[in-house]
């Protein structure tokens, strides 16, 4: 590798510099997508999007295509979506329930475990026998569940989903492991090609409420509320960010962003009185998880006259080029939560993100013209200024939770740790 | 009318005066009037654009997703005019500068539908649109609008876009169908 052979230089975190060059070299893009994309955790599905056996939809993990199915026994296996014997794709819609698979290229056909279990006409075609039991679907050998969240790894060796996500999933707890019965999916996700490198929108996520100031100013002159500097900032070693916004000093803020009510009881059984502390007062959660899951739940007010009412959206960041991403964006609610209340929540997600949000639009605005911008020969000599913070904040001390957490909802060192926790896995051989 | 015996196409005169408000609706878009365009919809209008996904040939139906589920649109009139609004902030940056637009309809049906008042309208879009020097989308689907006469003029009281694409290519929808 080229660039790579000084990676080290090009990205320095503790000083708060960022090499352009990472954010457009195809080089670099191919070690992503091997070094990261194919021994990371990624994300695949929502348990509520499968819930019974048979079902399953098509998914993106990494650079590959695959279908994550739950299979007759209940159990939940991913699949690389493609034919093992030449390659053409076994499932071809979005989702939906078979208990075989079909490759439309030969006819060999797979149960809904992935195990070759049919090819047409087979005593003619290999009358010499197939050992089956060698062909079925490529399976990522790990597949795990963190309050259904599902998670699969294509690398063996991996270590758990627990050890993975670490001390995130204490934050991770107070959005998805807060009621009884969960989150569910709301419709199918908003898909989008965006031109822009992946970790742009996913540092973003995990660590830079600072732009909400500008490039969401228009809520601002639309009568809502500055964006708060109030808050904290914490990741982990694993890479992973949350940012936990509180409103300014003497706004007003209604305790658990708003949410219904009759689901308190539930939080305080299922979160701990740290937990609790740490939720009650905050007005937005964003985050990420390393690589490129993302998540914002934020409690918004469509006029100033009306009551907070939170959104909550999941997304992931598809790989698709050193300069193109397929953005997922799903819309989660309280499943608990009374429909007059999902369906606004619903709605509140797709005024403000999504493809159409008026939020979210000026998001892919700027992060495909970072990209672009920054492409040519001179441009990419340069790096990106990560350095808010560097110096001159302490982390919290005695604070509640796992990670290293700042007192402030403005700071850049999440990006940092992002960054990081980028150069440790894309040098490591 | 094939598939739906309640539908009857309107006169003539009737359908070219409706092809008159829908091609004057379309100006009003591509020339950034947005706020004469809000007016074209009732106060009870409501604007919506289903996602698309891969679905197999034998269960088509569920290719959009229900008016329950996602979409890319799910507006009233008072939304719509926020969306509106949010443009003259100066802080709109995905339309700073404007998209420029060209909204190009055509297969353009009207029925009157049973005993509703409203009528049914049909067309079909292609929206171009492209934005500061090189970036360059293309929209296609088509439209299926509830029309209302109030005392002198078609208003929009209810109107489904249905994109041609599952996957959308473009950074964002920052412009309107």
């Amino acid at each position: 590798m080229g660039a790579g052979a000084n990676l080290s230089e090009l990205v320095r975190p503790e000083e708060g510099q960022v090499s352009r060059l990472i954010f457009t070299d195809p080089e670099i893009y191919q070690w992503e997508l091997e070094r990261i994309f194919t021994r990371c955790w990624l994300y695949v599905a929502h348990e509520s999007e499968i819930p019974h056996p048979g079902d399953y939809v098509t998914r993106i993990m990494g650079g590959d295509p695959a279908v994550v199915v739950r299979g007759k026994d209940g159990k939940i296996r991913v699949f690389l979506n493609a034919c093992r014997h030449r390659g053409a794709r076994v499932c071809r819609d979005d989702m939906g329930n078979a208990e075989q698979f079909r490759c439309p290229y030969h006819g060999w056909t797979y149960d809904n475990t992935g195990e070759l279990i049919g090819i047409p006409a087979y005593k003619l075609a290999y009358p010499q026998g197939l050992d089956l039991s060698r062909l079925g679907l490529h399976a990522a050998p790990k597949v795990d569940t963190y309050h259904s969240l599902v998670f699969a790894n294509w690398d063996a060796q991996a270590e758990s989903l627990s050890d993975y996500l670490g001390g995130i999933k204490w934050y991770l707890d107070l959005l998805f492991g807060r009621t009884d019965s969960g989150v569910e999916v709301v419709g199918p996700p908003q898909r989008w090609e965006v031109e822009t490198n992946w970790k742009l929108p996913a540092a973003n996520f995990a660590g830079d409420a600072y732009h909400g100031l500008v490039t969401h100013g228009y809520r601002v002159e639309l009568g809502g509320p500055p964006s708060s500097a109030h808050g904290h900032q914490v990741h982990t070693e694993k890479g992973h960010g949350v940012g936990l916004t509180l409103p300014a000093p003497g706004a007003p803020n209604e305790p658990y962003f708003s949410l219904p009510k009759e689901l308190w009881p539930q939080f305080e059984r299922h979160l701990t009185k740290e937990q609790l502390e740490v939720m009650r007062p905050l007005r937005n959660i964003h985050g990420t998880v390393f690589p490129n899951l993302s998540f914002l739940h934020p409690a918004t007010k469509r006029a100033p006259e009306d009551p907070y009412l939170v959104f909550f959206t999941l997304r992931q960041w598809q790989p698709k080029g050193p300069d193109k991403i397929e953005i997922w964006s799903w819309c989660l609610v309280e499943k608990d939560a009374p429909e007059s209340w999902k369906e606004a929540s619903r709605i509140a997600y797709i005024q403000n993100f999504g493809m159409a949000g008026t939020t979210e639009q000026d998001d892919t605005e700027t992060w495909a013209d970072v990209v672009q911008t920054n492409s040519g020969p001179v441009a990419r000599r340069l790096t990106f200024h990560y350095g808010m913070g560097l110096g001159s904040a302490e982390p919290v001390k005695g604070w509640p939770g796992p990670g290293v957490a700042y007192a402030t909802a403005w700071i850049e060192a999440n990006e940092r740790a992002f960054y990081r926790r980028w150069l440790e896995l894309v040098t490591r051989a | 009318m094939p598939g739906n015996s309640d539908l009857r196409p309107v006169a003539d005169a009737v359908l070219r005066d409706i092809e008159r408000f829908l091609f004057w609706e379309a100006r009003l878009l591509d020339g950034r009037r947005f706020h004469e365009w809000v007016d074209l919809f009732t106060e009870d209008v409501h604007y919506w654009m289903p996602v698309r996904g891969d679905s197999p040939a034998k269960t088509l139906e569920a290719e959009f997703a229900k008016e329950s589920e996602l979409a890319f649109f799910d507006e009233t009139k008072e939304t719509l005019l926020r969306r509106v609004l949010k443009l003259e902030t100066g802080m709109a940056w995905a339309e700073e500068p404007p998209s420029r637009t060209r909204h190009i309809l055509t297969n353009v049906e009207a029925y009157k539908n049973g005993s509703n008042s409203e009528i049914l309208v049909y067309s079909n879009f292609l929206v171009y649109r492209t934005r500061l020097e090189t970036k360059e989308d293309l929209f296609i689907g088509r439209r299926e609008d509830s029309l209302r006469k109030d005392s002198k003029s078609w208003k929009i009281a209810q109107r489904k876009v249905f994109i041609d694409q599952s996957v959308l290519f473009a950074d964002n929808l920052s412009i309107f169908f």
